[in-house]
């Protein structure tokens, strides 16, 4: 099978020939992965990863030109140098790495003091500059016919962004006390992204992902009222307009079960982690795995880091015989997977997805 | 007036929180009480997050409500005389950056009436330690997102053995990594996900501490 038509018999909630994985994992991680994993193990990581394809917008020319560089180890690292270990983006946000030089943080918000007023000299970056959309082009015209591809914004969206640029406290006290500011603000980021998510739809991209980490471990981390006065509306504005593609991915960590059935009604197909530390696969297959893919659902806090080569396998045959069925299911770590994984660990994702997840299924679960 | 001060805090009013505190002071009500309704109110707020019904947004403005109303009243709490209070040493681990629960837990301890020492993000184990040393703290919060960062923050645990003030200091590690198990394993003294669950723990130690 194509490993295209694969994505697509899971994504239309059929069952392909055999499962999907993605390989999340952190720059620090794949580091240590290349220098000491063996060939065989990683063709099975590559082949069970086949099939999913990323594109999305790079930095614009001007930015390059102004000497933009890059950092893997900082979480949307591309900018200019600004201080010791400290990039700038086109944002102008600024973060810096840790000691151990294998996190960052954001240690500058450029909207900080701003006001409704001064909001409008704030210059947001041109989504349709120069030099933006070359690569993904140039990947989609080569790939397209083999591969699904999947378009993302390059960065997270609205509320994530809203915080980067003005500050996380100060971004919920304006949600309470100056519902002016942030209208106006998450107005003018929908416009970028309708602006840089068209491009991608032109280009002809299969999907759009989008990412916007609304939810922590224990529940959600922007109160459902809050979403829905705020984000919602936006979001469906968005995906609406970025028809005639017609999945949707998301992704948000931690636990979002309260506005699961919100993303259902704006049209996500897709979500992503689905951390299994804060929400159960399980129950989310059995009461939206008709309408929605559930994409990763391995444990990156517990099992991968913490557990044993046993663990791990066990953790995946559960899975698999709990999300698979019927397709609409798609493997791998709930998100990065961290350097203190052991390589065995991450690697026997792989060897038993490829061993347990051949369609069709001896599990009974619904059928 | 005092039920007004606790149901702001409660409400998330941050427009009139302000004008309730000055009433309230000029009604001849003691800044302590005050603050007492204050933390009232942020006791409901932390139930009401336990309970699901409040989320970190909700944690994260009620903090910024208690901010404006302590601001109004800190000038006036000079001249009641210095408070007995408990102190903790908060810090975000080496390796690790996340602030954001940090300055939620150290916002709930302020507001509960703990004294804190915030070391900042990206804190060596060994700052925890020297600071607990120089300032008698016997209650260190360490915060941790990532599982990477957890190790670290187990070396806490070794680095008080070795300075011979493990008896002298509890240590609670706090955030997304944060595992029931690692009590056993790293020896640290609690481990926990959420920052309500923290803060009703350093409670317990402190009660048990008498202030420290």
């Amino acid at each position: 099978m194509v490993p295209r038509e694969r994505i697509l018999r899971i994504l239309n909630h059929e069952e392909p020939d055999r499962i999907v994985c993605t390989a999340s994992a952190s720059p620090a991680f794949w580091r240590i992965l290349k220098e000491h994993a063996k060939e065989p193990q990683l063709a099975t990581l590559r082949e069970l990863t086949e099939g999913y394809w990323l594109v999305g917008p790079g930095p614009s020319e001007e930015f390059r030109k102004m000497g933009a560089t890059f950092n893997p180890f900082i979480h949307y690292g591309v900018g200019i140098q600004v201080g010791p270990d400290m990039l700038e983006d086109e944002w102008g946000v600024r973060r810096q790495l840790t000691a151990t030089k294998t996190e960052s943080r954001i240690v500058f918000h450029p909207l900080k003091d701003a006001d409704v007023d001064s909001l409008d000299d704030y210059s947001f970056p041109d989504p349709c500059a120069a030099g933006r959309f070359g690569t993904s082009d140039k990947e989609i015209s080569k790939l397209k016919d083999n591969y699904f591809i999947m378009g993302g914004f390059g960065f997270d969206t609205f509320f994530s962004q809203a915080w980067y640029l003005r500050g996380f406290n100060q971004f919920i006290l304006d949600m309470y006390s100056n519902p002016e500011f942030v209208n106006k603000l998450l107005d003018k980021l929908l416009d970028y992204y309708i602006r840089s998510g068209r491009q991608l739809v032109e280009l002809g991209v299969d999907e759009i992902g989008m990412a916007d980490d609304v939810a922590g471990q224990t529940g959600m981390i922007l109160s459902p009222s809050l979403w829905r006065r705020y984000i919602k509306p936006r979001m469906k504005k968005l995906i609406n307009a970025m028809k005639p593609v017609k999945y949707i991915h998301y992704h948000s960590d931690g636990n979002l079960e309260p506005i699961i059935p919100d993303l259902i009604e704006m049209g996500v197909t897709e979500l992503n982690p689905i951390q299994p530390d804060c929400m159960d696969p399980a129950k989310v297959k059995e009461l939206y795995g008709d309408q929605l893919t559930l994409s990763g659902c391995l444990s990156v806090q517990e099992t991968l880091p913490h557990g044993t080569i046993e663990d791990v396998k066990k953790e995946v045959i559960k899975t698999i015989n709990n999300c698979a069925p019927g397709g609409g299911f798609i493997l791998g770590p709930s998100n990065l997977t961290t350097q203190d994984t052991p390589i065995e660990n991450f690697l026997a994702i792989y060897e038993t997805a490829k061993k347990y997840g051949r369609y069709p299924m001896a599990s009974t679960r619904f059928w | 007036m005092l039920s007004k001060v606790k149901t702001a805090v409660v409400d998330l009013d941050i427009r009139e929180i302000g004008g309730l505190v000055n009433k309230a002071l000029k009604s001849g009500f003691k800044p302590m009480v005050i603050v007492q309704a204050l933390r009232e109110g942020m006791e409901e707020v932390g139930r009401r997050f336990e309970s699901h019904e409040y989320f970190v947004s909700e944690l994260v403005m009620a903090g910024e409500v208690m901010k404006a109303a302590l601001g109004i009243l800190k000038p006036f709490l000079k001249y009641e005389g210095k408070q007995t209070e408990a102190k903790v040493i908060l810090g975000t681990i080496v390796g690790d950056l996340h602030d954001i629960g940090k300055e939620i837990v150290k916002t709930l301890l302020i507001s509960a009436g703990f004294g804190v020492y915030d070391l900042g993000v990206d804190v060596p184990p060994e700052k925890f330690v020297e600071k607990a040393r120089e300032t008698g703290t016997r209650i260190i919060g360490v915060s941790a997102l990532l599982s990477t960062s957890i190790l670290n923050a187990a070396k806490i645990v070794e680095t008080l053995k070795e300075a011979g003030l493990r008896d002298r200091v509890k240590v609670i590690v706090g955030g997304a990594a944060a595992r029931p198990w690692m009590v056993e394993k790293y020896g640290v003294d609690a481990a926990v996900v959420d920052a309500v669950q923290g803060l009703n723990i350093i409670k317990e130690w402190a009660e048990e501490n008498g202030a420290a």
